[in-house]
């Protein structure tokens, strides 16, 4: 019984009022630094209301920090995007304390949030934020890295650049790094070495290294250690070296019905690290079995971003084709002056297209008439019975 | 005194001409060039600030009404076709990659409940988070002890491509309670055209759930 009320009962869930919200904070991040005792600051930040409506903010200050940082306003009042009042600033005032544990980086947001209440349903509070951060060294020597690859193409020099920060109380004398470089779930297809070099303590600088690209276009990793003072870290990243190439890489056809503008929607990929303007699509259709006429579509020309994978629709008229029956279609991309084709097949199906309308129309014409027809001939069967009623 | 439409018409005649003549001589004194300028060079001093921002395109996700499933937990989520009920999912920001009745009816928006849409209006790389006033087993209620344990959980997905560069949560996982966040995306792209998360959302009602409109709190976070 318990069972049968509950399939009865009835949820509602996430019932919200429409209203695109939009904020923005500055500067950010508000202060990055290496940690001093009692060090004493005041910043200036922004908070801009983004939406055509007043808003009404809640500033927040958020993280293990948020006992040394001190608002001049906890809530502001801001007009439209756009007019004045629609920005409205303040100071803060940063004061550190005597010790920091533990070492490391230390994040303190400062917030300006907006709450879209709602009485029943869901509510949404939006916070955006600009972080404090501070970096308390750890005892010795402790690196911090980060590699940047530029250039990774085909048949190039690409650049290796390892960006290194000594977060340690101790400066390191001297300290390189070895990369290696892996197609993806494969064998190792270059060793890289950096030059050799000290780094004072809570100080940055950068490693590098160069590799002449003798690899297929692909997804590559590389393995990063770096070697310092007896210590070592390991880092890796992923990268892709491209060339300037665009790939389809499926296309999806559907059933098209005779005599209508069918949708094909063709997926490319941009295998380069940079982008290209200008590109599109032509398609070549054959009926299989047929005339070997060809009718053809094209896009619209399109720009792609680095390595972006894109659905790119092409509207086929099958009115200009062979009618119904299976055609193999011949998708060409062009760009760059270069090309890349991909076969396919697609089937066009018997439907109510431009020749078969007038027939469709002829068809409803008489069976209305019919209708009329039998319709009226059953009053007259009516008033006939009726008629012989009275007479008896 | 008694102003005519003749006379009227003669000052307009007269005001248009003397600004003719006007417009005529500045076109003039440009073509000669300006006089009197100071010449010289100057530097300017620019920089850039960072600033993080972030525009909730769409924030309403509506699942309409529905009935719980016998003996189980019945899931719903913005990209499913959805039963019992409630209105299906669907993948777009007014798109027309949809599930069950949404993609029927699509464009109309009738039986869709959309998932969030997260756009980085700023110029920097923020982490993008989130968190709920309250877990699962908080606001889902049930007559009783809930049969099954309720789930709430979230997804992040690329409305536009690469708009997370690195550590987007791209599998269903629970939305903690605050001050505890899980991170959609760990660094959001600033890209005109790669700048667009969409946030899923998946919801586990035990076959006992009380009649209820459920109600929440949800915080979306850029820092």
């Amino acid at each position: 019984m318990r069972r049968i009320c509950f399939l009865f009962l009835f949820l509602i869930i996430f019932v919200l009022p429409f209203r695109a919200e939009a904020l923005s904070i500055a500067p950010s991040p508000l202060l990055e630094m290496n940690f001093e005792p009692n060090f004493s600051t005041t910043k200036y930040i922004c908070v801009t209301n983004e939406e055509p409506g007043e808003m009404t903010f809640e500033m927040l200050v958020e993280g293990g920090l948020k006992d040394y940082i001190s608002l001049e306003k906890y809530y502001v009042h801001t007009k439209p995007k756009g007019t004045p009042g629609s920005s409205v600033c303040m100071n803060v005032n940063i004061t550190l304390p005597e010790k920091l544990e533990p070492p490391g980086k230390h994040i303190t947001g400062i917030f300006a949030s907006y709450l879209q209440e709602n009485v029943e349903g869901f509510s949404v509070r939006l916070k955006v934020g600009t972080p404090v951060i501070v970096y308390v060294p750890y005892p010795g020597k402790y690196v911090e890295a980060s590699l940047r690859i530029e250039n990774a193409e085909v048949n190039k020099t690409a650049n290796f650049v390892l960006d290194v920060v000594n977060r340690g109380n101790e400066s390191i004398s001297e300290m390189y790094a070895r990369i290696d470089i892996y197609k993806a779930n494969s064998s190792r297809v270059a060793t890289l070495t950096t030059e050799r070099k000290p780094l004072a303590s809570k100080k940055s600088g950068t490693l590098t290294a160069k590799w002449f690209v003798d690899v297929l276009p692909g997804e590559y990793s590389a393995d990063v250690r770096i070697y310092y003072d007896g210590n070592f870290k390991r880092i890796e990243k992923n990268f892709m070296v491209g060339e300037p190439s665009i790939k389809i890489l499926e296309v999806k056809a559907e059933p098209v019905k005779n005599g209508t503008v069918g949708k094909i929607h063709v997926i490319v990929k941009n295998l380069w690290s940079e982008g290209m303007d200008g590109a599109y699509i032509n398609i070549d259709f054959r009926k299989k079995g047929g005339l070997g006429r060809v009718s053809s579509a094209k896009s619209s020309t399109f720009s792609i971003r680095p390595w972006e994978e894109k659905d790119v629709t092409v509207y086929w008229d099958t009115s200009a084709a062979e009618g119904p029956g299976t055609y193999e279609g011949n998708a060409t991309i062009y760009y760059l002056n270069k090309t890349g084709s991909m076969i396919f097949e697609i089937e066009v199906i018997g439907g109510f297209g431009e020749t078969e309308a007038p027939l469709l129309l002829v068809a409803a014409v008489c069976a209305v008439l019919v209708i009329v027809v039998f319709v009226a001939a059953r009053r007259r069967r009516k008033r006939g019975v009726q008629k012989t009623l009275k007479t008896i | 005194m008694e102003i005519n439409n003749n006379l009227i018409a003669v000052l307009l005649i007269l005001s248009i001409g003397i600004s003719v003549f006007g417009i005529a001589q500045m076109v003039t004194v440009m073509r000669e060039g300006i006089t009197g300028a100071a010449t010289g060079t100057g530097v300017t001093n620019l920089t850039v600030g960072g600033a993080t921002g972030i525009r909730l395109i769409r924030n309403v996700t509506d699942f309409g009404s529905g009935s719980p499933q016998t003996g189980q937990l019945l899931y719903i989520a913005t990209d499913a076709d959805n039963s019992q009920g409630f209105d299906d999912g669907t993948e777009g920001n007014g798109s027309a990659n949809s599930y069950g009745d949404c993609a029927t009816n699509y464009p109309s928006e009738d039986h869709c409940a959309f998932p969030f849409v997260v756009e980085n209006t700023g110029n920097t790389n923020p982490q993008l988070n989130i968190t709920a006033a309250n877990s699962s087993t908080e606001f889902i209620l049930c007559e009783g002890s809930c049969a099954q344990t309720p789930e709430f959980k979230f997804k992040g997905v690329e409305n536009e491509t690469g708009a997370c560069i690195s550590g987007l949560q791209s599998t269903y996982t629970d939305v903690p309670k605050s001050p505890t966040e899980s991170v959609i995306c760990d660094s959001f792209n600033t890209s005109t055209n790669g700048d667009e998360i969409r946030i899923h959302f998946q919801i586990g009602i035990p076959d006992n759930a009380r009649q209820q409109t459920f109600k929440n709190t949800i915080t979306i976070e850029a820092l």
